[in-house]
């Protein structure tokens, strides 16, 4: 479930650049993720990958994302939702 | 193994400052069209430089190639390059490449035993932008946001600098994107780059260690404030003193007082073995008959004024091959425009050749590429023999010497053909091709 307490409207804004981002980055088409898909056994190859998809979230959101604060990410909702929150204190720019 | 198989090109890519699509560059070059324009304003602000033009590459478009968000964030512009004159000359030699999976961003080459498949690239600098970027990156943020200068820098530390920056990136990314898994050689002779590159997959053809190979230069000399120019202009080898950016790149002219520093290009053949090639009904451009190089021993940024070397390479490269002097009709000189090495390279043709053959320098057009230079060179070579058509010389008004240069496009079939590189470091190379 994607608890980020953005509107609906703006959550399902968010999920469709977040996947979006993720299709770009993985070669993946977009309908063929899904929201409980892992990040390391679903998506990303490597430590390159998970990077690259990283910085490009970070190009996205306009976000800093330190790399202290992305262990717990595991699955595409977790990231949804960190971004989320991470909007919610620092606005898109 | 047919060790006797003959070698043959059949396909090329060229991005370079006319535009990133080798058939409408080649157009453009035998209509005449030449890019020179003033450097960035804003690099007056690190240095005052000597030369006041350069040949800037257009604003690319990377996606025709199928490089996306991802690969602008994992790779180098100088991989790019590569990866994107690789497509177009998989593409001119009509191979036909799928999806390797279920990802969009790998292939594999339908006609190709993939472990029979090299990647031969050479290059001058490699990474150096990212090397630049991320020295930038290092040495400024902090001080930067302490101090408020004014000077524009990636905020982000780039944390993929090392398999952006490394010489072989280029090479190994195109190899893995295009699932060649045979040898993945990567060459560094400064301005002789692509043409060693390209003679160092004809050797490996020959030898029968693969039947197909992507071989060219690749070069990326751009930073935001034209330190890598700095460090060309510096040594007084670019041109300088004009007034007007179209006059100044002038090769074999008497006016001509250095190169015209190019921002980057790529330059890619497809190389395969004639057997390989006829299997599956494939245009040949032209026959790569013979690769030599050989070693000034002489001075790290200056020719030998003897061109003795060179000529020693020109000697044994058309002995090799089996032709005589007097076979030659067209030279795609290295034709820098610079004092000496106009002067030397026309003694050297002379001496050889007499006044027979076309000579033309395709940096007079678009100019010097350093990495890049040879591999377009010797893609815009096999253009000449594909259409039978030889470009002008561009601003040759005085030729220094009385010999037979083209002021007009000329169509005219042709026999054998020499593309030669002569590199900072004293490297020599040439290819010998002819008509298939």
């Amino acid at each position: 479930m994607i608890n980020t307490s953005l509107n609906d409207a703006s959550s399902q804004n968010l999920k469709y650049r977040v996947l979006s981002v993720i299709a770009d980055v993985t070669g993946l088409k977009q309908d063929k993720l899904h929201l409980d898909m892992s990040l390391m056994d679903d998506l990303v190859a490597d430590s390159v990958d998970r990077v690259t998809l990283f910085m490009a979230l970070e190009d996205e959101f306009g976000q800093s994302i330190p790399e202290d604060e992305i262990g717990p990410i595991k699955s595409i909702e977790d990231l949804v939702n960190f971004i989320g929150h991470r909007l919610k204190r620092n606005p898109d720019v | 193994m047919k060790n006797q198989d003959r070698i043959v090109i059949t396909g090329a890519g060229i991005i370079c400052s006319l535009g990133q699509h080798i058939q409408n560059i080649w157009e453009d070059i035998l209509q005449g069209k030449a890019i020179s324009q003033p450097i960035p304003e804003q690099w007056s602000t690190y240095s005052d430089f000597k030369s006041q033009f350069w040949a800037p590459l257009p604003k690319r478009d990377y996606s025709c190639y199928g490089l996306g968000r991802s690969d602008k964030l994992r790779m180098d512009e100088v991989t790019m390059l590569s990866i994107g004159a690789s497509y177009q000359a998989l593409e001119t030699a009509n191979l036909s490449f799928s999806p390797r999976d279920d990802k969009a961003n790998r292939f594999v080459i339908e006609d190709y035993t993939p472990h029979r498949f090299g990647i031969y690239f050479g290059t001058g600098t490699g990474g150096i932008n990212t090397t630049l970027s991320a020295h930038t990156t290092h040495l400024l943020k902090q001080k930067a946001v302490e101090s408020d200068y004014n000077i524009p820098f990636e905020k982000r530390y780039n944390p993929l600098a090392v398999s952006m920056l490394m010489p072989n990136a280029a090479a190994a990314a195109t190899g893995i994107r295009f699932g060649a898994e045979g040898p993945n050689r990567t060459t560094s002779l400064a301005c002789a780059s692509g043409t060693a590159a390209i003679g160092e997959a004809f050797q490996a053809i020959k030898r029968g260690d693969i039947d197909v190979a992507l071989s060219g230069g690749m070069e990326f000399l751009s930073d935001p404030y034209g330190s890598i120019f700095r460090s060309y202009d510096i040594t007084g080898a670019l041109t300088r003193g004009f007034n007007e950016a179209d006059a100044c790149n002038r090769p074999f002219d008497q006016h001509r007082n250095g190169f015209l520093f190019g921002e980057g290009g790529a330059g890619v053949l497809v190389l395969e073995r004639e057997s390989h090639a006829k299997a599956r009904n494939a245009t040949i451009w032209a026959e790569l008959c013979g690769f030599e190089e050989t070693f000034d021993c002489h001075n790290l940024m200056s020719i030998e004024p003897s061109g003795q070397q060179i000529k020693n390479m020109i000697h044994k490269s058309i002995s090799n091959c089996g032709f005589t002097n007097n076979d030659f009709t067209y030279i795609n000189a290295h034709g820098t425009g610079t004092s000496i090495n106009d002067e030397v390279e026309l003694n050297i043709i002379e001496s050889i050749f007499g006044q027979k053959p076309l000579i033309n320098s395709t940096k007079g057009f678009i100019g010097h590429t350093i990495g890049a230079s040879g591999a377009i060179e010797a893609a815009i070579t096999a253009l000449s023999f594909r259409d039978n058509l030889i470009h002008p010389c561009n601003n040759l008004v005085n030729p220094i010497r009385d010999l037979n240069f083209p002021l007009q496009s000329i169509t005219k079939p042709i026999g054998p053909a020499i593309s030669q590189s002569f590199a900072f470091g004293g490297h020599n190379c040439c290819l010998i091709l002819n008509d298939y």
